[in-house]
């Protein structure tokens, strides 16, 4: 009775580990369509005030809404997307955006608990690092950085 | 952690030395939001009050007015302001900062303590009472006066601006050459339109002219600081010699050497940290509203070719001034600010 019982967690926790790292795809899968797409307004609807772009604490709607259709605009696009890392927030996460207080204080200040912070790579080798909460059906973006 | 305790006895005095009049919200419409001192940000609503240290942004469609003791401000769309307050010639004067965007000013009466208009390349004395100021993209500004006169300050020049007169003024640099310009004929989405072409063209002399402004707010943060350490040193002192004459002396003798000795130097001790905050929180404002979005739109500009030679010499401007900010300006703020 012990045995199934340390089994079924065993199942359940690795079920949870399976569920996280599928919504974490799923995530990055749905921003890269959208940009790839050339959907700006989707990905402004979106994002959330204020906005981490690299080292930048955007805090005006507008410059979010500029950010993506400027992108869009450009040309960019994210081939074949694949998720590098998917981790929850942490006390040092702020370091891979960018070590200054201003960055620091953004991760502590308005990133809700349950953001993660995910790494996705395209065929060309480059990378971006993304900020997203997913929250019942929909997902909101808190930060871009890259692509590096 | 080293930073905590003068900070901390920084934000005590200057919560004791100042505070100005508010300035009460008598018309708003579309998106337009207050953040407060503490961070906090929410809606504006007619009857808000906007206290010193508060920040009003307006979006596309936002449209604030205000009153402060009888100043008119007319804050149009896509605009940042600040009411902010310094110490000039021993008193304290009040300042309204504009980041980005343009706003209209009327005086009902000038009293000759009217406050300063501070934009990211220069600062207006009011001697008028009806003009227009425009805070561009790239940290340029325009002035422009209907009614009565403006001084405009910047790089140590000054320019005296009468009724329909206008001026530009660049970030690192003087007042320009004076135009004559009538009523309501500046048409701003141009004006910002150009800068932002301009921006474009020449990024990386953008950010050369906007470290300029970045030196100048770091000198007075430098000066201010190192006056403020010396009298914040002298106050500590002076306490303690008025608490030992108190046991020595007896209490009254105490509280004599205390309001004419200490009381005085914690005055002004609260005035120059006054001072290091309101260059702190202009260099943050410059930082923020006009460094900070050249980078997103040249960034967003070369997304495709960030190997562009162009792309990489600015990045290196920028992040000097970055550095430069981190190195000297960040030690004075807190996480509020931010």
């Amino acid at each position: 009775m012990k045995k199934i019982v340390v089994l079924i967690m065993i199942s359940l926790i690795f079920a949870s580990c399976a569920s996280v790292q599928k919504k974490d795809e799923r995530s990055i899968f749905t921003v890269a369509e959208l940009i790839n797409q050339g959907d700006s307004g989707a990905l402004f609807r979106m994002s959330r005030v204020p906005f981490l772009l690299d080292q930048e604490i955007i805090l005006l709607k507008k410059d979010i809404e500029t950010f993506w259709s400027n992108i869009i605009e450009a040309g960019y696009t994210v081939d074949s997307p694949v998720l590098e890392d998917g981790q929850a927030i942490g006390k040092d996460s702020y370091l891979r955006f960018y070590d200054s207080m201003e960055v620091k204080t953004f991760f502590k200040k308005y990133l809700p608990e349950k953001t993660r912070m995910l790494e996705l790579k395209t065929s060309t080798n480059q990378r971006i690092l993304l900020l997203v909460e997913k929250k019942w059906l929909t997902r909101k973006i808190y930060g871009f950085k890259g692509p590096y | 952690m080293k930073y905590l305790i003068p900070i901390t006895i920084l934000f005590f005095l200057i919560t004791a030395a100042v505070f100005a009049a508010p300035a009460e919200v008598v018309y708003a419409e579309g998106e337009a939001s207050i953040k407060d001192t503490a961070g906090d940000e929410f809606e504006v609503y007619i009857g808000d009050e906007v206290k010193t240290g508060d920040t009003v942004s307006t979006g596309y469609d936002g449209f604030v007015e205000m009153d402060q003791n009888g100043v008119v401000l007319k804050i149009n769309s896509d605009t940042v302001f600040t009411l902010m307050e310094r110490e000039e010639g021993n008193e304290k004067t009040d300042v309204f900062s504009i980041a980005l965007g343009s706003i209209k000013f009327r005086y009902d009466k000038l009293t000759g303590k009217e406050p300063k208009i501070q934009m990211v390349s220069c600062v207006a004395g009011v001697r008028g009472t009806e003009f227009t100021v425009f805070s561009g993209v790239d940290g340029s500004a325009l002035i422009v006066v209907d009614k009565g006169r403006v001084e405009v300050e910047a790089e140590g020049e000054t320019v005296e601006l009468n009724p329909e007169e206008g001026v530009e003024v660049q970030p690192g640099a003087p007042p320009g050459e004076k135009f004559k310009v009538h009523r309501d004929q500046i048409d701003y989405s141009k004006w910002n339109e150009e800068k932002t072409n301009k921006m474009l063209q020449n990024p990386v002399d953008s950010i050369i002219n906007l470290q300029k402004r970045m030196d100048y707010y770091i000198e007075n943060v430098a000066e201010y600081y190192s006056l403020f350490s010396e009298y914040r040193e002298k106050l500590l002192a002076e306490r303690a010699k008025a608490n030992e004459i108190a046991e020595k002396q007896g209490k009254e003798a105490g509280t004599k050497y205390y309001s004419e000795v200490v009381d005085p130097i914690a005055f002004d001790t609260g005035k120059l940290g006054l001072n290091v905050r309101y260059f702190s929180l202009a260099a943050l404002s410059m930082r923020r509203f006009v460094a900070g979005r050249i980078y997103l739109s040249i960034k967003t500009a070369y997304i495709t070719d960030l190997a562009n030679n162009i792309f990489i010499e600015f990045l290196e401007n920028y992040n000097n001034l970055l550095a430069n900010f981190e190195e000297s300006i960040v030690s004075h703020l807190v996480e509020a600010d931010i």
